[in-house]
């Protein structure tokens, strides 16, 4: 690890989120050296930890792979908030912190006597970041998102399956991430003008409005030329060949793209230029563009002969783009990421050692390191209730036996 | 108002829509974001689709007026002397350096470790704060290093196409271009900012590198992890995500919805909208069992009713489901138009035109929407105002073609 202090080191946030869109952001801030405390309670933890890993709740509730990698470097931290003592700690935390994010339903905070309103009294600097479905305010804004529903709603399934055929999901999950990230963004931002000036904000993002922009070609396009884009099996790209075509194996395929005269003529070399290269259809390149579904299919032929790492390499040495496609089980064992040491691998108390992605920026050289992975429920109450917040042992015992505090769920 | 990012000036290099986003978000919060652009055809993006009226042209671009919304476009040859002269200047002064110029237009890697660069060592004696930020396809080093990319070869090595697609047939990638390329972008984005943030603390700006192999792969919600757990490879499932039994597409009557219904309260609740009481579909368990049979049931419903009748039935029961939208939908949502997200900016060329507007509202608000920079509009004011060349000098620096 470098010697310089991470970026964000001194910056303390209080996440107040569940499931992946909300998580996501503070746990960039806190890869980035912020001191982030997650705020759960052992009457409501936070669904992730049960609702992706099958078996029943109070034995798995510490065994979720996306939890624990989601709030990874936080502290974690029980309270009540349906009672006038966890809401009153949680202001506490509030008066120290630089910014709170929270991605309930719009409804959640001012009902539990939270809304940014009565948290800027508490502290005028903070900034409150709310990440929802649909905004805070508007038609919907009380209506249910995850990830797909997003990408349902703006357009990205639309762009999403084979040409003419219905829509497929994302196993990706984009829209949560893409909310996540742009609420990290605008967060960092409101905290460094709240520490200039002393004035915090509310921050509200969206993931309907956050997927919206990632997929702005096709929404500029539909501006400009009045066509909707739709769902396509090769993108809309000038390339031909393009796309991913089978190779030797079960489910083994490489992504091949061919940009110019230059690329084209290095593959028909490394194919020893086949009879159909002479086709009047794959002349030039607009005509090869023209006739992409019947060349793909030709080139297809010719690939599904070769492992696709070989074909990979052998292709890009001729300086044709070309790539295996990586399913998880290859992307643990890939070369690049290991070279990278892309993935960390860290204990858990409960789960053991596992590998968890780096954050996806390197600082000078160095990925941010991952010192512990999802808190054990309840696991820094002691930790934030004293050191933080100056709490005696008997006040904090006290807390634990009202159940304000606690480590194990009431499932 | 939306300014928090006021008191931060950037350099822009961007040939790539990873750049030009993450400059976009600075741009939009109110920093000052200078794009170094090539004298006379400016920067790449300016001539990727959509054109307008189908045309393209270096003032044309649709995907650049979106991306260089609030910048400023100074033209400059930094491989000049006194191209790079102007470019130390400019650097002397900046908290960021955007820059993909490890990246050639075509997706080869370019030779050009930090240290060797020209504008480096004595920037760095007159402006230790300046935090370094490259784009970069993978991380140096690997073997990949120096592999040729697109967009598909990036979601190939970083673990997208293996989750889109039915399960047997050739993986997928979603027809936007920008879709892929805007994540590596608004990583960079969040880790300058943090690092910004950092350099007034330590006096000391960061080196900041983003491979896009890693940026996509680590939006792909730990299914890594999830393997290394679990012994269970997640891979592309077609309409549905293959751990939960209502996570996944339905047929309506006018095209398709999406349930993302994740406990078991709301699956329970989708079956009591959809008429469906079946013992055979009662826990968990038996659902999981028989997802198949399950889909069907729930399909009688939804074939039977509009996408957005399915929408407002399911959320007023406080369902998680979506409405699969076209493209040319999706501006016209009444929640979209009630936000106002979608925002009209005058342009010189293209006329009054909508674009979608972000990233979040402050205190109620959207960030101003202000237009894309003509190319070179700024270079004048920059050189004279800010940099104090005499006006002479900038037409003998045209006429060498400097600027």
């Amino acid at each position: 690890m470098s010697a310089a202090p991470l970026p964000l080191t001194g910056i303390r946030i209080v996440d107040f989120t569940a499931y992946w869109a909300g998580p996501l952001p503070t746990a960039i801030m806190a890869d980035l050296g912020a001191e982030v405390i997650k705020v759960e309670s052992i009457q409501r933890p936070d669904q992730f930890r049960i609702v992706a890993v099958s078996g029943d709740p109070a034995e798995v509730y510490e065994l979720s792979p996306p939890f624990n990698a989601t709030n990874r470097n936080k502290l974690g931290l029980t309270l009540d908030l349906a009672r006038p003592e966890g809401v009153r700690l949680f202001k506490e935390l509030v008066k120290r912190s630089d910014a709170v994010v929270q991605n309930y339903s719009p409804r959640v905070m001012p009902q539990l006597g939270l809304s940014y309103e009565i948290l800027r009294e508490v502290n005028p600097a903070i900034v409150m970041t709310s990440v929802s479905g649909f905004g805070q305010e508007g038609p919907w804004r009380d209506y249910v998102s995850f990830a797909a529903i997003g990408e349902a709603l703006s357009g990205i399934s639309g762009l999403s399956g084979y040409t003419g055929e219905g829509a497929l999901i994302h196993g990706v999950g984009v829209s949560d991430p893409f909310a996540g990230y742009l609420a990290a963004f605008c967060t960092l931002a409101a905290v460094h003008q709240a520490r200039a000036t002393g004035e915090g904000q509310h921050v509200d993002v969206s993931q309907l409005e956050a997927s919206m922009q990632y997929i702005a070609d096709a929404l500029v396009e539909f501006e400009f030329t009045g066509r909707p884009r739709a769902r396509a099996t090769s993108d809309g790209s000038a390339m031909a060949p393009h796309g991913a075509f089978p190779a030797r194996g079960d489910d083994a395929w490489v992504a091949i793209s061919v940009a110019s005269e230059q690329q084209w003529r290095a593959l028909l070399a490394a194919m020893d230029t086949p009879a159909w290269a002479s086709d009047v259809r794959f002349a030039t390149p607009l005509l090869r563009r023209r006739n992409r579904e019947a060349l793909n299919q030709l080139v297809a032929e010719w690939t599904a002969r070769f492992d696709r790492h070989e074909l990979a390499r052998d292709l890009q040495s001729r300086g044709i783009p070309a790539a295996p496609v990586l399913a998880p089980s290859d992307l643990l064992e890939d070369p690049a990421l290991k070279a990278a040491d892309f993935f960390q691998y860290v204990d858990h108390p409960v789960a053991g050692r596992h590998p968890y992605p780096s954050f996806p920026a390197r600082i000078d050289s160095e990925h941010p390191p991952i010192r512990r992975v999802g808190p054990i429920l309840g696991a820094d109450n002691h930790y934030v209730l004293s050191k933080i917040l100056g709490l005696s042992d008997a006040e904090i015992a006290r807390l634990e036996a009202d159940r304000i505090i606690g480590t194990r769920p009431l499932y | 108002m939306s300014e928090e990012l006021r008191d931060i000036r950037v350099v822009e290099f961007s040939d790539g829509c990873s750049a030009a986003f993450c400059g976009r978000l600075f741009a939009r919060l109110g920093a000052d974001v200078v794009m170094v652009e090539r004298p006379r055809v400016g920067s790449a993006v300016r001539w990727l689709p959509p054109f307008l009226d189908d045309r393209a042209g270096v003032e044309r671009g649709g995907l650049f007026m979106f991306t260089a919304s609030g910048k400023r476009s100074l033209t400059l040859d930094p491989a000049h002397p006194d191209g790079a002269a102007i470019l130390e200047r400019l650097l002397e002064r900046a908290d960021v350096l955007i820059d993909d110029r490890g990246l050639s237009v075509d997706g080869a890697p370019q030779d050009t470790s930090d240290d060797a660069s020209p504008d480096n060592a004595s920037v760095n004696r007159a402006n230790p704060r300046l935090v370094r930020l490259a784009f970069r396809h993978f991380t140096p080093g690997g073997p990949y290093e120096k592999w040729l990319a697109t967009e598909l070869q990036l979601a190939a090595l970083g673990g997208w196409m293996a989750q889109l697609g039915e399960p047997r047939r050739t993986p997928l990638v979603s027809n936007s271009r920008t879709m892929t390329a805007f994540v590596p972008g608004v990583i960079g984005a969040i880790t300058a900012l943090a690092a910004v943030r950092g350099a007034q603390q330590s006096g000391r700006g960061r080196r900041i590198d983003v491979a896009a192999q890693e940026a996509l792969l680590f939006t792909t919600r730990f299914n890594e992890t999830f393997l290394s757990y679990t012994g269970t490879e997640i891979k592309r499932a077609g309409d549905r995500y293959p751990a939960w039994a209502a996570y996944r597409t339905f047929k309506a009557a006018d095209g398709d919805v999406t349930a993302a219904a994740a406990t078991d309260a709301q699956i329970e609740k989708l079956m009591e909208v959809a008429g469906v009481d079946d013992p055979r579909f009662e826990t968990r368990k038996d659902r999981e069992a028989r997802v198949d049979e399950f889909g069907i049931e729930i399909s009688r419903w939804t074939g039977a009713h509009s996408r957005d009748e399915i929408f407002k039935r399911c959320q007023e029961a406080r369902i998680p489901m979506g409405k699969v939208n076209r493209i040319d939908e999706v501006a016209a949502m009444e929640q979209v138009k009630a936000r106002g997200f979608f925002e009209e900016i005058d342009h010189p060329v293209a006329g009054r035109r909508r674009f979608p507007g972000g990233p979040a509202k402050f205190g109620g608000q959207w960030p101003k929407a202000r237009r894309a920079p003509l190319l070179g509009e700024h270079t004048a004011e920059i050189l004279t105002g800010e940099l104090k060349y005499p006006v002479a000098d900038l037409v003998i620096l045209a006429e060498m073609g400097v600027i």
